[in-house]
């Protein structure tokens, strides 16, 4: 178990807490609601500037032509980080009665999820071009993570239903 | 890979709960395991063999298709 870098059963309850919150934020920053409501004095682009970042990740010449366009909230920045701590919290920590079959559902709902992933991938190759397919991309980043919270959980769910069913 | 975990598990008058307990595993693990759709780890099949007395191989035989 040690092997598969799993973080301790307490991390869950963190997880189960801000996995949630930040969905829901995640899906309002992806449909703009209430975009407005989240200003910050401090914008992240000022930061990312005044450390040189953005001229060092995306160079100038990009910039300048527009592809990273100024935005003045930290909001989606803020909930993106809470979003990615929340599901590895969820996904890799230990179940109360974690054991081996328990990781072999796990890696297994891994596999699906790359896989699934992949499929939309595709399909997102085919009918998306253009501004559309950075927004498709944009909303695809963290699929992989949630196709795999959904395989995984569903298949401990199913499993411990039918223990339950056979007592 | 079969088992005849159910057969020894009558035979040793344990339910699914206490061969669990005694391996460290979780008693859906043992029910995935006598209904074949799991197959354990080498040291989680040698110590449900420990448990019933017997080898490894009087536990679990391989089938012709591994």
């Amino acid at each position: 178990m040690d092997k598969l870098f799993l973080l301790p059963h307490w991390c869950r309850k963190i997880g189960m807490v801000v996995f949630p919150i930040s969905l829901v934020l995640e899906i309002a920053c992806l449909l703009e609601i209430g975009f407005n409501l989240f200003q910050f004095e401090i914008s992240l682009n000022d930061i990312r500037e005044w450390l040189g970042l953005s001229a060092f990740v995306c160079g100038d010449s990009l910039e300048n032509m527009g592809h990273f366009t100024p935005c003045n909230d930290l909001l989606p920045t803020v909930v993106d980080i809470l979003f990615i701590v929340g599901s590895c919290l969820l996904g890799f920590s230990k179940l109360s009665d974690e054991d081996e079959y328990f990781s072999k559902i796990r890696m297994q709902a891994l596999v699906l999820a790359v896989y699934m992933y992949a499929a939309v991938l595709i399909i997102g190759e085919i009918l998306c071009w253009g501004t559309a397919f950075l927004y498709f991309m944009r909303c695809c980043i963290f699929a992989p993570v949630l196709f795999f919270l959904i395989f995984f959980y569903a298949r401990v769910a199913a499993v411990r239903k039918g223990a339950k069913d056979e007592k | 890979m079969k088992n005849n975990l159910k057969v020894c598990r009558a035979i040793g008058s344990l339910t699914q709960e206490e061969l669990a307990a005694k391996v460290g595993v979780t008693r859906q693990a043992i029910i995935a395991i006598e209904r074949g759709k799991y197959i354990p780890s080498t040291v989680l099949a040698m110590k449900i063999a420990r448990v019933f007395g017997k080898t490894v191989e009087e536990v679990f035989t391989l089938e012709e298709t591994d």
